[in-house]
């Protein structure tokens, strides 16, 4: 049973307030920031283990598939890369911008296609499989290898970045190509669950 | 159908496949008749079960799709920067070159782009160029290569060749932290940034092939005077133009060399004395002193100030003996807003974007146990905790105006910024007084101010 409009967002309100009252606390603490984003750093560590023992567990899960969700999660991770490297200069060419993103597509794409869609009611939803997990972890260790691998310059960081967003843009347009191919099947005339013809 | 899920207990809807709550799948005696996508020939024809693993086709292009990717980000990374890049927007830009540097050597990264050499370039008129100050000697295509206005401490020059899109350099300074030869090629090989750099060194001399961007560089080193003295030539050229380039690189590098006779023969005209014997021999050994004795007297106006830290109000809280340190910091810095009072700081004029180069000296009462080590742990233990990406690049004892001390250089960057910084920090042992001498830039800076941390170093002294 999900919870109410009214008190999710009254949830999400309070976290919020309370990580701004903390940031403002460590800020207090240490005017430089360097607390603050050190604390940071280590929120995003936790939360990057974390990530990889939810996935582990819930991979296999049927989640339902939301377009809005996937298309805010593209756009999201264009905006945050182009207005980062638009603000520090990206030490990139176009080309290899261009190429960079392309490979993060491919991969993205390859990975949507892992999903396996089902039409659940009136929602589609979609679960992973083995392919799905060994896609992942490939993406993640590849994004891992190439940071490590350019030593942390400033190229390999922007390199990493347009890679994760063309992966983010790949699965989210696989989805999104894939969920409206099934409400086309779901708006046809399909049979639906206990239907007798 | 189950009323409950299986997993989590919780309600299911009538006719859902799935527990809204936690995604299990529910099971039911019924036979289920979810829907695979994309497979139907008729809208009646009855739905398939649902299927729990790949089809052939689709895990072949899944892998084709992640493979490809996987080595086109391989290739990418592979290739490194050496594609055309676009410049840095960040507060540490580089600045553009200045047409009369105060710093001695042009910077390395600020050449401007010049239209793409043609394959032929012309080098037919060859002349020297001799640097009176460290008799530094090179030949150059002076048709090729123009020569540059002079630094105002002449210790090197530049030249560069416009429509050729290449430049050279030439300027010397003192191994003030008395690095190996093999420490300064790796600290160039990492200026450069370019892991497949060529390297060769001998026991006074390196040199370094690398490729940066769209340019080659060659880096050719020469010590003199038992290592104490550096001298240093950078030749930059496209590498659409390398097979031009090549054979007059090859010709420029074979005669760079020093004569340290130059500078005593430089200073006797000057005077207006007798040159003297040993002046007139080639440079077949080094000269007794440490350090080159006879300079020309500077032309220009002087590029450095001397500062006082006593005049200046630096003092040791609660320390009633005598702490001070005289230096020499460029004459164009000024002194930064310390809030401890045993700190002065200088930094760079922020109209040339030298604001991001900084000189500071610390003074601190010694320690029960304290000891040159325990204060470079000190603060080298602080830098790799709280920065990132930190390296410790050399570390040495040496003596530093007849006072032991230890040297060190160390990269990092800060959490908020991937750029690299470089501090170079120099702890001397005067008795019952520590000082801290660093001296800070970022890591793409370093090499063209690399001469300012030597010169401090080489003209301080401290209080008896």
């Amino acid at each position: 049973m999900s919870l109410s409009m009214s008190s999710r967002w009254l949830r999400w309100l309070l976290m919020t307030v309370v990580m701004l009252v903390a940031a403002f606390i460590l800020l207090v603490l240490d005017p430089s920031g360097a607390l603050l984003f050190r604390v940071v750093g280590l929120i995003g560590m936790a939360l990057f283990a974390l990530s990889i023992v939810t996935m582990l567990l819930t991979f296999r899960k049927a989640r339902k598939l939301s377009p809005w969700s996937l298309a805010i999660g593209a756009i999201v991770s264009v905006l945050c890369t182009w207005i980062f490297f638009a603000l520090a200069g990206a030490p990139l060419s176009v080309a290899a911008i261009g190429l960079a993103v392309a490979a993060g597509a491919m991969v993205g794409v390859g990975w949507s296609l892992t999903n396996l869609l089902f039409i659940d009611g009136e929602a589609i939803r979609a679960r992973g499989n083995i392919w799905f997990l060994a896609v992942w972890a490939l993406s993640l260790l590849m994004t891992q290898a190439a940071t490590l691998a350019g030593r942390q310059t400033p190229y390999a960081v922007a390199l990493v970045s347009f890679l994760g967003m063309g992966l983010a843009v790949g699965n989210s347009l696989g989805l999104l190509a894939r969920y409206a191919r099934a409400r086309r099947l779901l708006h046809g005339a399909v049979s639906v669950p206990g239907e007798r013809r | 159908m189950s009323a409950f899920c299986t997993g989590c207990g919780a309600q299911l809807a009538a006719d859902g496949k799935f527990c809204t709550k936690c995604g299990a799948a529910v099971v039911d005696s019924n036979p289920p008749a979810a829907v695979v996508e994309a497979k139907q020939a008729a809208p009646t024809t009855p739905l398939a079960p649902p299927v729990s693993s790949f089809g052939k086709s689709r895990a072949i292009l899944v892998a084709a799709l992640v493979v490809g990717g996987a080595i086109l980000a391989a290739v990418l990374i592979m290739i490194g920067p050496q594609a055309p890049s676009s410049p840095p927007k960040s507060s540490t830009a580089v600045a553009p070159p200045r047409a009369a540097p105060t710093a001695t050597p042009p910077a390395t990264m600020a050449a401007p782009p010049a239209r793409p050499a043609t394959t032929a370039i012309k080098a037919s008129r060859w002349e020297g160029y001799t640097n009176t100050r460290y008799g530094v000697m090179i030949d150059y295509p002076a048709d090729l290569f123009a020569i540059q206005p002079p630094p105002p401490d002449n210790a090197g020059r530049g030249f560069t060749a416009a429509t050729a899109g290449a430049r050279f350099h030439v300027y010397s300074h003192a191994n003030a932290m008395n690095f190996s030869v093999e420490e300064l090629q790796a600290e160039d090989v990492l200026d450069i940034g370019d892991a497949a750099a060529v390297k060769q060194n001998g026991a006074d001399w390196y040199e370094v092939i690398a490729t940066k961007d769209a340019e080659n560089i060659v880096r050719r080193v020469v010590l003199s005077e038992g290592l104490a003295m550096v001298h240093r030539l950078e030749i930059a050229y496209p590498k659409t133009a390398a097979a031009a380039f090549e054979p007059v690189v090859a010709r420029m590098v074979k005669s760079f060399r020093v004569d340290p006779a130059i500078p005593e023969k430089a200073a006797a005209n000057a005077a207006g004395s007798p040159v003297p014997p040993q002046a007139q021999k080639s440079a077949t050994k080094p000269p007794e002193a440490k350090k080159p004795e006879a300079k020309p007297p500077e032309a220009s106006k002087p590029a450095w100030q001397r500062i006082d830290s006593i005049a200046l109000g630096m003092r040791i809280p609660g320390y009633g003996g005598k702490a001070g340190v005289s230096a020499e910091v460029p004459a164009n810095w000024t002194k930064s807003d310390m809030p401890e009072t045993n700190v002065i700081g200088f930094q760079g004029p922020e109209a040339t974007g030298d604001d991001v180069l900084h000189v500071t000296f610390r003074a601190e009462r010694r320690g029960a146990k304290a000891t040159l080590a325990s204060e470079a742990k000190i603060i080298k233990t602080r830098l790799s905790k709280g920065a990132d990406n930190y390296r410790l690049l050399s570390e040495r004892t040496t003596q530093i105006a007849l006072r032991p001390a230890i040297v060190f250089s160390m990269q990092f960057s800060g959490s908020d910024s991937p750029d690299l910084l470089r501090e170079d920090a120099a702890i001397i042992d005067a008795g019952q007084v520590f000082y801290f001498v660093t001296f800070g830039a970022p890591q793409a800076r370093y090499a063209a101010s690399s001469n300012i941390p030597t010169h401090v170093l080489e003209t301080i002294g401290f209080a008896e």
